[in-house]
């Protein structure tokens, strides 16, 4: 199901939605000052109120974007400092909107320092999908990940992870790749097996809002990023541990689609595929991240309030129509420029804006990592199995 | 004698020690000698600021930066990730068996487990039994995991295992099976098989274990030496000016560098005398060597 928006320019015209992702902030505030962070605002204690949350579900649910299901994420703030009656509650306001009882699924991703058993019994309760911000080994958590007094967190986050693991809860793991990281993809995962981890995702350090430089910005980035994951493939496949890596699938999934006719679509890059809404009921799509900061063309990004909006009036918003249009153009320009379009579908508006001030523009530090570094090493891995397993077929 | 300046202690590049230098050198009052063999002694102690200082070297604190190679004159410390030293450890229980095992003379019981290959290419190349295959397997891990840290391995080197009883003051044999004390790390290029080096050391073990080290190197040690003992800081002397230099400065203090379990320490290019000590230790000491392998 896709609301079709008619009165909005040629240019942009097309299918919105469906909903897969609700990314939404509990609170601005985080209990730890990672100093990668995009969040511009962490140490505000505001809160979302019961009221905001109702007027959410109910612009949702009142929508014709909502297909087969979706997954919130409560994100952009450490969500554990609310205290776990609020998702309770919060539950309780989608399960009252949601007349067609369509799947939604729940996620926290967490820096994990607040974990406890009434944490683990709402978990298990709802069945919230658990994602662990943690970047390896203490040496190098710490290096990022610290308190607002410059400490170190590893200690504490591990503590929650232990909390999890003591309560059979289940979940994947978050590690932003920085510079440093690069050369320690054996300590990474002797870091994961040894702390049962079998699900990972790596984020590189990116430039977004006031994050406006990553040590990933150095010249010899992309030849330590390909041997990083070149070495981490190796260890991950014979190792037997079963560890998953999302880049890995992600990518092996694209090459496995040959990339010829469907590239894969960027949820970021189509309309209320994500929305993403601030504690004040504040609502953007596109790159999540793009909420809550700031640019000259957009303003922030925001293209409603849920109290006084419908999605389908912030569709109509000439500000959407100006993020569409450069969005979509900057998509266009990636198919026609970019020789991995078909493994790509054209980025991340975000990373586009905030790396080259245009959403109209293609090549960003993202995709030269996690699209086109990630594409060639694994044809580099899979191509000989390929080759081989045609050979043994013929 | 007090300490001197010799080769420096880093961590090598693209390494991290969990423990500080503090908590991992001590330093003695040198050795006793027992025969022509030559013996760290046991009063072990923290170095002080300024032994410490020599130890470090003036760029203790420097970082390497993302290209560093390692340079020639560190001892450098590295760490093996517990996934290889896993796979060491299934080797050992899938392999060491009697058959497998060469029993020193020794009424010490130092043993040593046959390496893949007497003198095999740094990527493995003899696989005569399955025993030999897993080693060669985890050799080659261990390779993989030594070139992405971008660490100097010789063209052509040997991983030997060595295990050790726990509660020795030396860990070295002479060719007779005897505890042999210090000793220089290689042969001489005239001896069969020649010129072989030990490059690095690591601690496969479950406990921690220690290596000794004369912190100098020859032309150091040449030029400690009384005028009249001084020997021609040659490649063929080098060997002998050690054990002139500890019969004359037996008070010259010693360094032990403590390995946890899966540390190591890359030697210095060069002649470097070096022990080890498993005084303390509950359980058998085992330890990865790679040395150079001579062309003969």
């Amino acid at each position: 199901m896709a609301l079709t928006i008619s009165d909005t320019p040629s240019a942009i015209s097309g299918p919105i939605g469906p909903l897969d992702l609700l990314v939404i902030q509990p609170t601005p505030f985080c209990n730890l000052d990672c100093t990668y962070c995009y969040l511009p605002d962490r140490l505000n204690k505001k809160q979302i109120s019961a009221t905001v949350l109702d007027a959410l579900f109910r612009r949702v649910f009142e929508s014709d974007i909502v297909g087969g299901g979706f997954t919130v994420v409560w994100h952009a703030g450490e969500p554990l400092v609310l205290p776990p009656q609020f998702y309770a509650d919060a539950f309780e306001t989608i399960t009252r909107h949601n007349h067609a009882r369509v799947p939604v699924r729940h996620a926290l991703q967490t820096n994990a320092t607040l974990l406890n058993h009434a944490w683990c019994g709402l978990i298990k309760q709802h069945d919230l999908h658990i994602g662990v911000s943690v970047d390896g080994p203490d040496f190098l958590n710490d290096r990022c990940r610290t308190t607002r007094r410059g400490g170190g967190t590893h200690r504490r986050v591990m503590q929650g992870i232990e909390t999890l693991r003591r309560h059979h809860v289940a979940f994947h793991v978050i590690t932003v790749l920085t510079q440093a990281a690069l050369d320690y993809p054996d300590e990474l995962y002797a870091f994961y097996v040894e702390n049962g981890i079998d699900h990972v995702g790596f984020n590189i350090e990116e430039i977004e809002g006031p994050n406006e430089h990553s040590s990933l910005s150095a010249a010899d980035t992309d030849q330590r990023y390909r041997r990083f994951m070149s070495r981490f493939f190796d260890l991950v496949a014979a190792g037997g541990h079963g560890l998953r890596v999302r880049e890995f699938d992600s990518t092996a999934s694209a090459l496995l689609h040959d990339g010829t006719t469907h590239p894969p679509r960027t949820h970021e890059t189509v309309p209320f595929a994500i929305i993403s809404v601030d504690c004040e009921g504040n609502f953007s799509s596109f790159s999540p991240e793009l909420l809550g900061l700031r640019s000259a063309p957009y303003g922030d990004f925001v293209l409603g309030n849920v109290a006084v909006d419908s999605l389908a009036a912030a569709a109509a918003s000439p500000r959407f129509a100006a993020m569409h249009a450069d969005i979509a153009a900057g998509v266009e320009r990636c198919r026609r420029q970019c020789s991995y379009f078909a493994f790509c579908g054209g980025g991340a508006p975000v990373n586009k804006y905030f790396e080259n001030g245009s959403f109209d523009s293609t090549e960003t530090l993202f995709c030269r990592l996690n699209r086109k570094a990630l594409v060639d090493v694994l044809l580099d891995k899979l191509q000989p199995q390929a080759d081989e397993r045609r050979r043994e077929d013929s | 004698m007090n300490l001197h300046a010799g080769f420096p202690f880093r961590v090598a590049p693209r390494f991290h020690s969990h423990l500080a230098w503090t908590e991992r050198l001590q330093v003695n009052s040198g050795v006793e000698s027992v025969g022509e063999c030559f013996y760290a002694r046991g009063d072990w102690r923290a170095p002080d600021a300024q032994e410490l200082a020599l130890l470090l070297g003036a760029d203790a604190t420097a970082v390497w930066d993302a290209e560093a190679v390692l340079p020639s004159s560190p001892a450098a410390l590295l760490t093996l990730p517990s996934h290889l030293r896993a796979a060491w450890w299934s080797v050992a229980e899938g392999g060491l068996r009697p058959a497998s095992v060469r029993r020193d003379r020794s009424p010490l019981g130092r043993y040593a487990l046959p390496s893949p290959a007497p003198d095999s290419s740094a990527a493995g190349s003899r696989s005569p039994t399955a025993s030999d295959d897993r080693f060669d397997d985890f050799v080659a891990g261990v390779i993989e995991f030594l070139r992405f840290k971008r660490l100097p391995l010789p063209e052509r080197c040997q991983f030997d295992v060595v295990a050790s009883r726990p509660g020795q003051r030396s860990t070295r044999l002479d060719p007779t099976g005897a505890l042999a004390g210090l000793r220089v790390n290689c042969t001489p290029a005239a001896s069969a098989p020649p010129g072989k080096r030990l490059v690095a050391t690591m601690n496969l073990g479950d406990e921690a274990t220690h290596v000794v080290l004369l912190n100098l190197l020859p032309t150091a040690i040449a030029a400690l030496l009384p005028v009249a003992e001084r020997l021609p800081v040659a490649d063929s002397n080098a060997l002998a000016l050690w054990a002139d230099f500890l019969a004359t400065v037996s008070d010259y203090p010693l360094v032990r560098v403590r390995l946890d379990p899966g540390d190591g320490l890359w030697l210095p290019d060069g002649p470097v005398v070096y022990d080890g000590d498993t005084l303390g230790k509950r359980d058998i000491d085992v330890a990865l060597m790679i040395q150079t392998a001579g062309r003969s």
